[in-house]
Order: structure tokens, then sequence, then C-alpha cells
């Protein structure tokens, strides 16, 4: 293992025509990215300094959009849903993983089950998921059922419901890679401090959770980017709750208002980007209370 | 089932202890509860696809049918849509490899400065939501043309399709061994020759999960698709779409049950060929 890592050092470059085709091999990439998504990304931009009058660049769009109770409220939606599924989804996932490592009876089928999410179109899952947690559906019978008194949920078409939807369908990002984390751990490392009288809530605490913690944090970030950018189930199951990807798409389109769109198109980018810086700041800290 | 549990394994015979009983039937609840939270949309949209009448608080539904099948074979042509979506997939694919394998490889395995910087290029379009520029594109791409044709929708799918394909090929690429290569050129193989006989048949599982990712990614894309698409190039997410927003909840379940079967061919594919946890543990750099 060693000895071929070594040894698959890259080559070094002998000459000008070695590193031409290096160019070569990267440009098409580099050209792709600037011509379809760096450059769409930037008339974005520039649509969004458009004023509703048709004048030159203005800042009105982001200023009617940071004083706009509405919008605001739009933008509060969407990170508390991404930020709410994506706990969800590490709530999810380390149980999950620690049950499955374990290969017990079935856990083959699980994981198959695992990447169900990812292979089927969202927009049949939100369907499926509307049909089955309605008032009269299946699932919401069997809950009235179990509990005594309990009433029908409103899931549909709620703030809980979305989390529900969204876990449902982000949560494997998570699980996957949170699986590979924990079924990647030296359990020599978790003998020892079984070894050592660690109690089973220390061993998780302190050991297989600070280990595992770099996979839990990338797939996380998968969950929270996705679920920040959801459109395709909002747009079905949202009824009245309407994130930002949803709000953006019907003011371009319906209400052939770019402008306003293109502007928190942006302001949905920049939020999404600090999100994300928080949660890598925040998120490194657990990992070095790990053993050293 | 009265086994003695010893408070440490040992380790060579067994890596992970066993549960004691009370933790085995919490974690098969646990179990339970997430297979039955996965499973039940489909088994709603099953029932769904084959019943007529379902609705109004009935626990079943009156009758059984095929007659939403039959819909969407007629009146949604799902056989065209079908059709349309399966060669958009495949454009992106030929366009996600063609442009993403030389840059995985370049990245893996030749010297260039700023690798970081370019891998986090590559990967920016999956970090931002595909509607921020999506909105922009849709101008752009009318502007040159690409509306409503399946290249266009191909182009716009693989900017989501490419990333994946550099990141799995670059790791895959990284795992060769270079001794490989030099052991191929001293037996007198040019570079040709290596990358077919060596490189190519190393590389395949990776090429693999690439290829799948990438139809994956563009079956699966809708924000893209509603802003590229047009009447000639009608895609099942957005057909499924509109069935659902017409209120033809059967029709779009029975298109669903058709969607079905490859996606779980797929699935079983993914499964046995590839370790996705594998690929998405590699997802480190974001």
């Amino acid at each position: 293992m060693n000895s071929a890592s070594v040894a698959a050092t890259p080559r070094r470059g002998n000459g000008g025509s070695d590193r031409a085709l290096t160019i070569l091999m990267l440009a098409p990439a580099i050209a792709y990215i600037l011509a379809f998504f760096a450059y769409p990304l930037g008339v974005t931009f520039l649509t969004s300094l458009e004023s509703d009058l048709g004048l030159g660049p203005t800042l009105m769009q982001y200023q009617s959009i940071l004083t706009s109770e509405k919008y605001l409220g739009t933008v509060w939606l969407t990170t508390g849903l991404a930020v709410g599924t994506t706990i969800l989804s590490v709530l999810l996932a380390v149980p999950l993983a620690l049950i499955l490592r374990l290969k017990m009876r079935g856990h083959r089928f699980i994981r198959l089950l695992i990447l169900t999410p990812l292979m089927v179109l969202a927009l049949i899952s939100a369907l499926g998921l509307l049909i089955i947690w309605d008032k009269n559906g299946w699932l919401n019978r069997l809950f009235s059922q179990l509990v005594p008194g309990g009433g029908p949920l409103s899931i549909d078409y709620t703030v809980p419901g979305l989390l529900l939807f969204y876990t449902w369908l982000y949560a494997p990002y998570t699980i996957l890679t949170t699986l590979s984390a924990v079924e990647g751990l030296d359990t020599n490392v978790e003998e020892a401090a079984r070894v050592a009288g660690a109690s089973p809530w220390q061993l998780f605490r302190s050991v297989t959770l600070p280990l595992s913690w770099p996979g839990i944090r990338s797939g996380s970030i998968l969950t929270f980017l996705l679920a920040f950018g959801a459109f395709n189930v909002p747009i079905i199951a949202g009824g009245d709750l309407r994130p930002l990807a949803v709000v953006i798409y019907t003011e371009a389109s319906t209400f052939q208002h770019w402008a306003r769109g293109s502007a928190l198109a942006m302001v949905m980018a920049v939020v999404s980007l600090v999100v994300i810086t928080v949660y890598l700041r925040l998120s490194s800290a657990p990992a070095r209370r790990g053993p050293t | 089932m009265s086994e003695i549990t010893y408070p440490i394994a040992p380790a060579a015979t067994r890596r992970v202890p066993r549960l004691p009983a009370l933790s085995r039937i919490l974690a098969y609840t646990l179990l339970l509860v997430f297979l039955l939270y996965v499973v039940s949309p489909f088994v709603a949209i099953l029932t769904m696809a084959f019943g007529q009448g379902w609705f109004g608080g009935r626990l079943f539904p009156e009758i059984l049918t095929l007659r939403w099948f039959e819909w969407a074979v007629n009146v949604t042509r799902i056989p065209q849509v079908l059709g349309n979506s399966f060669l958009i997939a495949a454009l992106c694919v030929l366009i996600s490899l063609a442009i993403g394998v030389p840059t995985a490889w370049a990245i893996a395995r030749r010297r260039i400065p700023a690798k970081t910087l370019l891998l986090t290029l590559v990967l920016l379009p999956k970090t931002i939501p595909p509607i921020t520029f999506a909105l922009g594109a849709s101008r752009e791409f009318y502007a040159l043309g690409l509306v409503n044709t399946h290249v266009g929708v191909a182009v716009a799918h693989a900017v989501l399709a490419m990333p994946f394909v550099v990141l799995i090929m670059t790791a895959t690429f990284e795992a060769l061994d270079e001794r490989v290569f030099e052991a191929g050129r001293v037996c007198g193989g040019g570079w040709l020759r290596n990358a077919i006989h060596l490189a190519l048949p190393m590389a395949l599982p990776g090429l693999m999960a690439a290829t799948l990712f990438a139809l994956i990614t563009s079956l699966n894309e809708f924000t893209l698709t509603l802003v590229t698409y047009g009447p000639g190039t009608l895609t099942l997410t957005v057909q499924t779409y509109l069935a659902i927003g017409d209120g033809f909840q059967e029709v779009a379940s029975a298109i669903s049950v058709i969607l079905l079967l490859p996606s779980l061919v797929l699935l079983v594919l993914i499964q046995r060929q590839i370790r996705p946890e594998a690929i998405l543990g590699g997802v480190k750099g974001l």
C-alpha cells in the first residue's frame, strides 16, 4: 500500500510539449465551467442589478428583498428547513451506521434501501410521500391507531412534513458517508477504550463519534446543500410553504420579474456559502477532541 | 439464544461484539421504522397507479385497473418522453466523460500548479443551488439556440454531472500504480497501448461508477431541465411534474411505476459493482 502510493507519484513534466498536453487536458473542463456555470451566474448577477424600469445598475432589488418581511421569511424558511434536515439526517445516520456495521441479518437489504431515494425521481417520491402521509393515508392511520387519542397528524404541506420529506430524500448522503466512516474505523482503538473501562456512552462520545466525524461532516454538507437548494420537492409538496428555489422560479417564470428573481438567487448563493463556511468552522471542533 | 456475551470479544474471531438482547430488539425496531419510512411512498405510488377511486378516506382503491398505464402511454406519450430522457442522459454522459476524464487524469497524475484550486473550480457548480445559475443559463441557452435541443439540455445537465466524473475519476486514477505503466513502457508499449491495455481495465470500476452517477444526475435533473426544455425535448422529470401539476396523480403514479424498473436495475447494478459509500466518502474536498 505504502510503496504503491510512493510509486504513484506523478511523473515530472519533461519540457514544453508535456506542459502543453497538460493544458490541453485541463482546458476543456475549465472552459466548460466558465461558459456554462460562471457565465450564467454572471448573467444572473447582472440581471439582479436591473431596476424595475429598466434603468442602469441599481441595488434596488436587493433593497426591496432585504426590507421585505415576505422575502426574509422565505430565506429563514429555506435555511431552517435545510439546517433541520441536516440535523435529522445526522440523528438518523449515526445509529443506523452503528447498527449496520454489526452486519446483522438483513443488513444488505437495508444498505440497498439507503440508496433508493437517490435512484428514484424526487418528484415521484414527493408524490408518494404526500399520499402516504395524507390525513387518510396509511401511515397517518397507523399512527392514530398506535397512539390512543392522537388524531391524524397534519403532515402534508406543513414544516414538519417538509422536514420529513427532505430527510427522506437527502439523508442518504449523510448515511452513506457516515457508514463508510464508521466501517472504516480501526476497531482496535475502540477495543482499547473498552479494555480501559470506558462505558458504552463514553466509548461513543470520545472515540467512535470523533473518529467518524469527518465522514459525518462531508455527507451532512451535501445533505445541507441539496436541502437548501431543494426545488422539485417543495414545488410539489410545499403547498403554501415556498422555499427560495420555488420563489425564484415563480418570480422569473410566472411573474416575468427576472431582476427580482435573480437578486433572490444571489442572496441564496451568499446565504448558502455563509452557512457552509460557519458549519465548516464549527464542525472542525469535535475532531480535535479525538484521542491523540 | 442464551449466549454468554463477553465484555471483550476475542478480536481474532469477532471484530465487533454482538449486542445484548435488549439492544438487539431496539436495533431491529429502528431498522424496521427506517424500512417503513423509506418503502412506504413506493407502496402508495403502486396502489395509486393500479387503483381507481382511491380517495375520500377509503382505505383501499375501489377497483384495480390498468387504465392509468394506458393513459401514460397514449396521452402523455411516455415512450417518446422516455426516449428523450435517455438520449439526453447518454449525451450528458458522453460530454461529462469526454471533458471530465482527461481533467481527472491531469489532476491525479500530472504535475500541475494550484491543484486544489482547480478541483474547487470544477466542483463549484455542486456547491451552490442550481437555480442560482439556471436563471442566467436560460437566457444564455436561448441566445445560443440551445433551448429545446437534446444537446442543449444535455450540456446543461453536464454542468452538474461533470464534477462527479472528475471527483470519482481523480480518486480512481490516483490509486493506479505507476509501476504498472513503467512495466508497460519497458515492454515497448506506447502511450496508446498503455492506455487501452493498462489504464482502461484498471480504471474500469471507477469509469462505471462515473458513468452511472452522470446518468442518474441527468435523469433526475429538474431545475436545469425546466429552463432549457421545449416541446421536442420533454423529459420524464418535466412530464411527471406536469402530470402532477394537472392533478393527474394516478397517471403520474403510473409513469412512476414505469420508471421504477430502470431505477431498480441501476440500483442493483450500483450495489453490486461499486461501493457508493466509498465514493461519497471521498467527497471531502468540499
